[in-house]
């Protein structure tokens, strides 16, 4: 991914943040990951990517994060585990069609998948290519990161 | 037979013409543009056309449609660009007999017309 | 002597009974059943008289006969009255048991009167004609009327019918023990009934069996031949006397019944000698039937009787001709016929003998019955016979056709045996063919035996039935679809050459698209087609796809492989210059500083302080940077310096925020592909080196080596010439960090000393100074460390550039710094973010540099001071300390 499509592609997800929850993301000092290494935390909305480039974008993020989350969109709901799953699908959802408005028409875009740690290992499901890049986010003091991996 | 040479391009005329040669056909006309293509076609009934797809005037395909109109029985070979593969098999659609695809050989123009002879 | 007398004394009665004038039938033994037939001991007389029933009526002028006798002989076709006189002389005494008397069978109807008392009539003798004439008279004797020893007279008066048979014209006369009589009477039926029983039974048998075989014709007019036979028999014995059915309709019956007979055996015969109906058997039929309504509808006996005569019986006599006939024809070649020959000739040697003895032309035992069912038995068993062989043969056949069918049987499973070995090996090569292969119906539909790699190459299962188009929709363009169609219906038609159609395959290579994993793969498909002719109609085609995206991805690893290649070699030309050995250092230390780099930025997070990571980062790519300018690799040296100018972009620009440093991320990533270039490069090259037994150098050859190498790049980039003087150069053993490190700081200095301190070759000459000029690196020891000197004969330290670039940076005050000592000023060099070469140059001038030297000498415990001359030298002077 091109540095000006990925900074498009962050800019979009923060948008998104401000838009529906009226908080903006806070974005951290981005970093560089080695492919066998990736960041998982509780739940992760994975997309795939291929045609020109190839590789996997992902949001990944804690319970509480999502939880605040869907508090936040949907105020007054009751949290379940499907339901935060149900979230960070959607937020996989937004990242997809994000990532399509962003990279255009020569990107296939596969439907988001959902990884929670109870899926065991999940690291080996992520087909991410070196180099990846890591942007940690916080929201309302609630950890996450978006994992780009795409090779040109 | 009777055969309409139609291209326009002049030398591929003159090939077509003189590779023919040896097959026992009469040239009743040449033409390098679709429209004086479809005058001479009416004039002489020929039962062979070979075809160039890019005309000015007429194109290709639209001269045979025409043909097509007035005689299907008649033996049309399109002449395409190697790149125009779907142009030809729409031609074929259209009830082309058979096609050859520019630059041409004698040998394959001669295939071709045996082809067509059924010789 | 009793006895004796009793014998002598009957036969003397005998003698003496005809001195009394009339004949006697002369019963010597009530307990004796005394037959009378032809003894001429009855009296006949034309005439009605009631006198003549009397025992005293005078008879000696009638005719005198014997019994069984029609009146023809006296009287002609007389059918009046005629009377029957029987004088009877019992012993004396009275009888035990009742006498009888049984009196043939008499035409037609009777009144018998005993001693004048009437003892039984039969039949009408009053009204018209048929009542009783084929009845066995049997009447009981009245004890009372009995007169013992004397004179008695059975009187019978007969109305006649028949010329010829009128009268008591047949059968048995008997007198004795009435119960004797009757149950010889009735066993003869009850006989009689068995036979008709025998007849039912086959009949009915031969019925079931036409039930079951309606082909078989033969059965049902065998079978209904007998039941009439059965039928005519049963209404011919005395029962229907005894049970009082009406003689009338038994008789009309029995007559229907002889118009048919004869006809259903001969269409039995027909049917069983497989004889065609010709028009004469159908005559026949229609002569024979006709009679049989004609009685029906008909109500007069004289007319049953005559038809019978003389139309029915002649008739019997052409059927049986005709009977005999067919049955000739066929003695020669069949056992049947002739068994049947025989048996009707039997049969009509009995009839005849009967005739005859009806006649009385001669005495003889009556036939027809056991004609009868001789004749109807031997056909039963002939028939039966017939069966037996026919089911014997069915079973013949039954084996021979279960043999056959065990052969076919056979046969067949080999066949399916071989077509399901066939069926094994193309099972077996479309399960490990490497290429998609199926059949594509008219309609386009894919066949169900496709090879497994199909699925495979589609990525998609269920492919049986499938229309192809659907599934190439899915892959390719749809303006590609219509050639697709075009070209596959042209393909199918047959009008255009396949030779030359498939130099139009849309298909011949195409690039698609299938859905894998979390992505697409991307595929390269190659098919071909072929017309399949079933029965010179084109039915099928073939379809082979080949999948070539390993053939493509090859083609393409081959081409990047040769543009890394020329990369490669390109770095190769500048790595050659180097000691491997160097090389592998400057792998290892850069590989450190970039992960110290990732490291910086992975622990940052969301700090706040980003000019100062920033800062960080650039000392490390500097650092990068110096070290790859120095061993002259100029593709990585330049890339490092591309980081260096994103982070200077970066720490000059305004609200610069975190993600702003994604464009440093990109430009490392950037830095780190030559990077990884270089280090299998000298992987491989060490590789060959060790083979070649290279002798390995020492720390200070390295290090020296390193020296000598940036130096003399830095001295020709920027047109200096300088020598290097490491004399007094001796470092004390150390570990890798600490050499890396020393390293790193004399190359800094070093480096600095000649792009500020050395001047050119042409200021030096105007300054009269040698065009060379000349650093010196050398140690001195110390009690807890050591002093590493680096001098050079340059032109010092410039304070006024230094100020002047301190103030253009506004980190100090101008009038600050004109106070501050000069000492300090010089020491400002070692400050970050100060550089008083005028151009930014890859080898130095960022100012950082020294800063990183100062940060790593204070950071190992060591000092660093400098002291200089204008336009004479420059000396650094740092401490390591020993630990």
């Amino acid at each position: 991914m091109e540095q000006q499509q990925l900074q498009i592609f962050i800019e979009s997800i923060m948008e998104y943040f401000q838009k529906i929850t009226g908080v903006g993301i806070e974005t951290g000092v981005p970093y560089l990951k080695e492919e066998d290494s990736s960041v998982l935390l509780g739940y992760t909305g994975v997309i795939g990517i291929s045609g020109k480039m190839r590789g996997a974008v992902y949001i990944t993020a804690e319970g509480d994060f999502l939880s605040e989350l869907l508090n936040t969109i949907m105020p007054g709901m009751e949290r379940s585990e499907s339901r935060i799953a149900g979230m960070a699908g959607e937020l996989a959802n937004t990242i997809a069609g994000n990532a399509q408005k962003v990279l255009g028409k020569e990107f296939l875009i596969s439907i988001p998948i959902m990884l929670t740690s109870a899926s065991g290992d999940a690291s080996n499901k992520l087909e991410l290519k070196a180099p990846t890049f890591v942007i940690p986010l916080k929201w309302k003091n609630h950890q996450a990161f978006l994992v780009v991996g795409l090779l040109k | 037979m009777k055969v309409l040479i139609v291209d326009d391009s002049e030398i591929i005329r003159e090939a077509i013409e003189k590779w023919l040669g040896d097959f026992n056909l009469e040239v009743v006309g040449r033409a390098g543009d679709g429209r004086k293509a479809l005058e001479l076609y009416k004039q002489a009934s020929p039962d062979i056309v070979t075809l160039d797809i890019t005309m000015p005037e007429i194109d290709g395909l639209s001269v045979l449609d025409e043909i097509m109109k007035i005689n299907p029985e008649t033996r049309v070979i399109i002449i395409s660009a190697l790149s125009a593969k779907e142009i030809a098999l729409s031609a074929l659609k259209k009830g082309a007999r058979s096609f050859l695809q520019k630059p041409f050989t004698k040998l394959e123009l001669e295939d071709v017309f045996r082809e067509i002879t059924g010789g | 002597m009793k006895k004796y007398s009793l014998i002598s004394a009957a036969f003397l009665l005998a003698f003496i009974f005809p001195l009394y004038g009339a004949p006697s039938v002369i019963v010597k033994d009530y307990r004796k059943d005394l037959i009378f037939n032809n003894e001429k001991v009855v009296l006949i007389q034309k005439g009605d008289n009631p006198e003549y029933r009397e025992l005293s009526f005078d008879d000696s002028s009638w005719e005198k006969t014997s019994l069984p006798s029609d009146w023809s002989s006296f009287y002609g076709d007389w059918k009046g009255i005629c009377w029957y006189r029987i004088h009877v002389r019992f012993p004396s005494g009275l009888p035990e048991k009742g006498l009888g008397v049984r009196l043939g069978i008499i035409s037609d109807a009777d009144e018998t009167y005993f001693n004048g008392t009437l003892i039984g009539k039969s039949g009408s003798i009053d009204s018209p004609p048929v009542s009783a004439y084929d009845k066995i008279r049997v009447y009981e004797l009245p004890t009372a009327l009995i007169r013992p020893g004397e004179d008695n007279v059975i009187a019978m008066r007969v109305r006649g019918l028949f010329p010829g048979e009128s009268g008591a014209f047949s059968n048995d006369f008997r007198i004795g023990p009435y119960q004797d009589i009757f149950w010889n009477y009735i066993s003869k039926e009850i006989f009689d009934l068995i036979f008709v029983v025998i007849y039912f039974v086959v009949g009915v048998y031969f019925g079931l069996f036409f039930l079951r075989r309606r082909q078989d014709r033969e059965n049902l007019f065998f079978s209904l031949f007998c039941v009439m036979v059965g039928n005519y028999l049963l209404l011919r014995t005395q029962f229907k006397h005894l049970f009082n059915l009406d003689f009338y309709t038994v008789k009309k019956i029995e007559y229907m019944i002889l118009s048919l007979l004869v006809i259903l055996f001969i269409e039995f015969i027909m049917f069983y000698f497989k004889q065609k109906h010709r028009l004469y058997h159908k005559i026949l039929i229609v002569l024979s039937i006709i009679p049989f309504f004609m009685i029906l509808f008909s109500g007069s006996f004289i007319f049953w009787d005559k038809l019978n005569l003389w139309y029915i019986q002649p008739l019997w006599i052409v059927l049986a001709g005709t009977g005999i006939f067919i049955l000739i024809t066929r003695f020669g070649k069949n056992n049947d016929a002739r068994l049947m020959g025989y048996t009707i000739f039997i049969l009509l040697a009995s009839v005849i003998n009967d005739i005859l003895v009806t006649r009385n032309i001669y005495q003889f035992t009556r036939m027809t019955g056991y004609g009868f069912f001789f004749f109807i038995g031997s056909i039963a068993i002939i028939l039966d016979n017939k069966f037996v062989r026919l089911h014997s043969e069915v079973e013949d056949l039954n084996v021979n056709l279960e043999n056959r069918v065990e052969e076919k049987t056979e046969k067949l499973l080999y066949a399916m045996e071989e077509m399901e070995a066939a069926k094994r090996e193309t099972d077996n090569i479309l399960l490990n063919v490497q290429e998609g292969i199926f059949l594509l119906d008219k309609n386009l539909h894919i066949g169900p035996n496709h090879s497994s790699m199909l699925e495979l190459i589609f990525n998609k299962k269920d492919l049986s039935g499938a229309n192809f188009i659907d599934i190439m929709k899915d892959m390719i363009q749809a303006e590609e679809i219509t050639a697709v169609k075009d070209f596959i219906d042209l393909f199918i038609e047959g009008k255009v050459a396949e030779k030359r159609l498939m130099k139009l395959n849309p298909l011949q290579e195409i690039r698609i698209q299938i859905p894998d994993g979390f992505g697409f793969k991307e595929k390269y498909l190659r098919f071909s087609f072929n017309r399949i002719l079933e029965r010179g109609e084109n039915v099928f085609l073939l379809v082979t796809v080949q999948d070539a995206t390993e053939e493509k991805e090859l083609e393409k690893r081959i081409k990047d492989t040769e543009q890394k290649a020329q990369r490669e070699m390109e770095l190769l030309f500048e790595l050659i210059h180097i000691n491997p050995q160097i090389l592998k250092k400057f792998v290892k230390d850069t590989n450190n500083e970039i992960k110290r780099i990732e490291e910086n930025l992975e622990k940052a997070q969301f700090s706040t302080d980003l000019k100062g990571l920033l800062a960080g980062l650039y000392r490390s790519v500097h650092a990068i940077k110096g070290d790859a300018g120095q061993l002259g690799l100029e593709i990585f040296s330049q890339r490092a310096h591309g980081v260096e100018e994103t982070i200077q972009f970066l720490t000059e620009k305004k609200d610069l925020v975190a993600v702003d440093l994604i464009s440093l991320l990109y430009s490392l990533v950037h830095l780190k592909d030559p990077l990884k270039e270089i280090e299998s490069l000298v992987h491989r090259l060490s590789d060959y080196q060790s083979l070649a037994r290279v002798d390995e150098f020492t720390d200070r050859e390295i290090l020296i080596e390193a020296i000598i190498q940036m130096v003399s790049r830095v001295a020709g980039r920027e047109g200096k010439k300088v020598t290097i003087d490491l004399e007094g150069f001796h470092l004390p053993a150390m570990n890798d960090a600490s050499l890396s490190l020393l390293k790193k700081i004399i190359i800094q200095i070093a480096k600095n000393s000649v792009s500020h301190g050395i001047e050119t070759p042409n200021e030096r000459g105007e300054k009269g100074k040698p065009e060379t000029g000349k650093i010196a690196i050398r140690t001195e020891n110390r009690p807890d460390g050591y002093d590493i000197i680096v001098h050079d004969d340059g032109r010092g330290i410039q304070l006024d550039a230094i100020l002047s670039k301190a103030v253009s940076l506004g980190k100090y005050d101008e009038e600050e710094l004109k106070k501050l000592p000069r000492e300090k000023i010089a020491m400002m060099i070692f400050d970050s973010g100060l550089s008083t070469q005028h151009d930014v140059s890859i080898d130095s001038g960022r100012g950082v540099g020294l800063d990183i030297v100062k940060t790593e000498i204070q950071r190992i415990g060591g000092k660093i001071s400098l002291k200089y001359s204008p336009d004479r030298y420059t000396e650094f002077r740092i401490f390591i300390p020993i630990a």
